[in-house]
């Protein structure tokens, strides 16, 4: 469990792209598996930002394979978004000599926007990523399909997609290979932080030193609650109703963190009263509960356990961007 | 023509501060909504909204003349794709516009971090300019229409009515003299009361959109707005809207009078004193009302209390929140499985933090 914090006044925005850097472990939060061939890589098969990544692989000239993506919120119809993703060749085991990329626009209608161009990839990039970046054409709304397709007859193997990133915003954008990063030196760019390989992405004005980790002992899990508001009128004289919709809130609830050293404890509860943006980003298995959240109104419980341990409750209200 | 809503509905909202500056959208929260056929301001409106930049929150000084503006749509679906009405609405020439009015109050709560806004519609401001000077002006005008026009181009720059208003009060001719003079420590709105009182006849401005003007009494010409206790399945008519959740009916004698007697006291200025009285007979409780002005050629008590004679027992209808063919001197009927109540709407108020809305009737003749 690693929380993190941003002075809110440099928040610019967020992806559109949920789970971009495939930290969810399972094609969620838009994305859809349009051939078997894609996979995931796991820890330490490739050096990733992150622990895991996108995965094409094939033999020869082994056809296109498709991913879908549905971004969130569906882009807005007259306002200009940008796109941006990494790819590489898979490490190791990669005779293929080259893939060529291509993305897919769909606006409201299903139609396909724009003229879709295929870009190369060479089978030289086994140490360096490819930066993929364009500008998504308008009216483009409701679907990216992202197409792939291993050239070179004899080779096998694959290459991998990470970081894909989209949002209306032209900005550069930064790894940890070739520029600030969390915990990279300070930049004056914005550049897409802490959620890089979270589905908490934001883009950021921040220098990273604003960004801060809190590692914790140990997490439990959370709680969280969201208020639906609709409103629903009885009728006068029928057991018959009138509703009104109102959209449900974001979730609301309690984060609780145990330390093992009290004063772990007593300097979170002091590092969660400052004013900022907070994101709760994890790929230990509660990425369930990433979010971007402020510490709501209430009490940061610290609690001293006879067990040792010492418990800190924030409680929190999920932000959107 | 009733249109019924839909079986849900779903509300957007917008408002900013308009300033020549700018414009300085809202976050809203809520917005409240009243329109009074008997209030000076036709349209007040309440505004919620969270905590704005010190520098919005001056340009929502009430002293410094800017306007607010608002707007709800009111759709048919949860994804606000199909429109079914919106306030302002049809009623008014620019359907679809937002709302221009006059901020009366700001308001904000530094521990919730909320702003609220009272506004307006601009007759208060016809309440708002006196003369101060010594001098008298003579507006010249020889119609009640052109009256009322020389009060609006003063007040709001050249401002007028539509030409349709004069066919409401162009009837009575204002002779040369006191009647048409405005004097010191007159206000606009006195300059005009007087006079469209006596021909029973108000002002509107319409969400600042436009002016507008009717006969007090009537009732407007168009099919009553049907809304039903039960639903359609329960058997409520194909064109009644079964949305009411709340019934209730009161009389009260407080604001009723069988006779009424005007005091036009000029003293101050030099005149005299006269008075104009509802017709002859006993009368079981009267009232006394002084005005400044001279006294207008119709008799204004005759037409005051035929006004509140007319209006018999108050009903009061709590119904969810409907955007369309609900508005002041309409017919209502409110369709119950015992029968049919009717009256006409005197007052309305959208609560849209709530979803609903309350209409006030009067039945029609009832003494």
């Amino acid at each position: 469990m690693t929380f993190y914090r941003l002075p809110f006044a440099t928040v610019i925005g967020r992806n559109v792209i949920l789970n971009p850097s495939f930290e969810l472990p399972a094609l969620t939060y838009g994305w859809e598996k349009g051939a078997n061939a894609v996979d995931f890589l796991s820890t330490g098969r490739l050096d990733a930002p992150g622990k895991r990544a996108l995965m094409w692989t094939g033999a020869g000239d082994s056809g296109v394979r498709t991913v879908k993506i549905t971004p969130d919120p569906i882009l807005g119809l007259s306002t200009t978004y940008y796109y941006k993703f990494r790819i590489r060749k898979q490490y190791n085991s990669n005779t293929a000599t080259q893939a060529q990329v291509k993305w897919t626009f769909y606006g409201p209608t299903d139609a396909v926007v724009g003229t879709p161009t295929w870009t190369t990839v060479p089978g030289t990039l086994s140490e360096a990523w490819l930066d993929v970046a364009g500008t998504v054409p308008v009216p483009a709304a409701v679907a990216f399909v992202l197409d792939i397709r291993v050239l070179g007859a004899n080779g096998t193997g694959g290459f991998v997609v990470d970081d894909v990133i989209a949002g209306p915003y032209d900005v550069p954008y930064f790894d940890g290979d070739t520029g600030p990063d969390l915990d990279g030196e300070a930049s004056t760019f914005a550049y897409w932080a802490l959620g890089k390989h979270t589905s908490a992405s934001v883009l950021t004005a921040a220098t990273p030193d604003d960004v801060r980790a809190a590692a914790l002992d140990v997490a439990l899990p959370f709680e969280s609650n969201r208020e639906t508001r609709t409103i629903v009128a009885q009728l006068l004289d029928s057991d018959r109703t009138r509703a009104t919709f109102v959209p449900a809130g974001l979730r609301t609830g309690t984060f609780l963190a145990v330390c093992d050293d009290p004063a772990d404890a007593t300097g979170l509860q002091e590092w969660f009263t400052t004013a900022g943006l907070y994101a709760h980003a994890d790929d230990d298995g509660a990425a369930h509960a990433d979010m971007l959240f402020h510490p709501a109104r209430g009490g940061l419980q610290l609690q001293q356990r006879e067990d040792g341990a010492t418990t800190l409750a924030v409680p929190f209200v999920e932000v959107r961007l | 023509m009733t249109t019924p809503t839909p079986q849900l509905i779903r509300h957007t909202y917008a408002a900013d501060v308009d300033t020549p500056a700018g414009r300085y959208p809202l976050d809203v929260s809520n917005i409240v909504v009243t329109l009074s056929e008997d209030d000076t301001a036709y349209v007040s409106a309440t505004v919620t909204c969270a905590w704005v930049s010190e520098e919005v929150w001056a340009l929502m000084d009430p002293r410094a003349g800017h306007y607010l503006r608002w707007k709800v749509d009111q759709w048919a679906d949860v994804n606000a794709t199909q429109l079914v009405g919106t306030l302002p609405g049809e009623r008014w020439e620019d359907a679809g516009e937002y709302a221009r009015m006059v901020i009366t109050e700001r308001d904000r709560d530094h521990l919730t971090r909320t702003v609220t806004l009272t506004c307006e519609s601009r007759e208060s401001l016809l309440a708002d300019k006196i003369r101060n000077a010594t001098t008298t002006v003579d507006t010249g005008a020889t119609t009640v229409a052109a009256l009322v026009n020389w009060s609006l181009a003063d007040v709001f720059g050249g401002e007028v009515g539509p030409t349709a208003w004069a066919a409401i009060m162009a009837s009575t001719a204002i002779p040369s003299g006191d009647r048409r003079v405005m004097k010191q420590g007159d206000t606009h709105f006195d300059l005009i009361r007087a006079e469209l009182d006596a021909i029973a006849v108000r002002i509107y401005d319409l969400f600042g959109q436009v002016w507008g003007a009717s006969l007090r009494n009537s009732v407007s010409g168009r099919p009553p707005l049907r809304l039903a206790t039960h639903d359609w399945a329960d058997g409520a008519p194909a064109d009644a809207d079964p949305i009411v959740f709340a019934l209730t009916e009161r009389t009260s004698r407080r604001d009723w009078a069988d006779g009424v007697l005007i005091k036009y006291d000029l003293t101050a200025s030099g005149g005299s004193v006269s008075y104009q009285r509802s017709g002859a007979g006993a009368n079981t409780k009267g009232r006394v009302i002084t005005r400044t002005r001279p006294a207008p050629a119709d008799n204004a008590a005759d037409a005051l209390v035929t006004r509140t004679k007319q209006r018999g027992h108050t009903f009061t209808v709590t119904a969810r929140a409907r955007v369309t063919d609900v508005h002041t001197r309409a017919p209502i009927e409110i369709l119950t499985r015992q029968g049919t109540l009717a009256g006409v709407i005197r007052t309305v108020r959208w609560d849209f933090a709530a979803a609903e809305m309350t209409i006030t009737a009067q039945t029609g003749t009832d003494v």
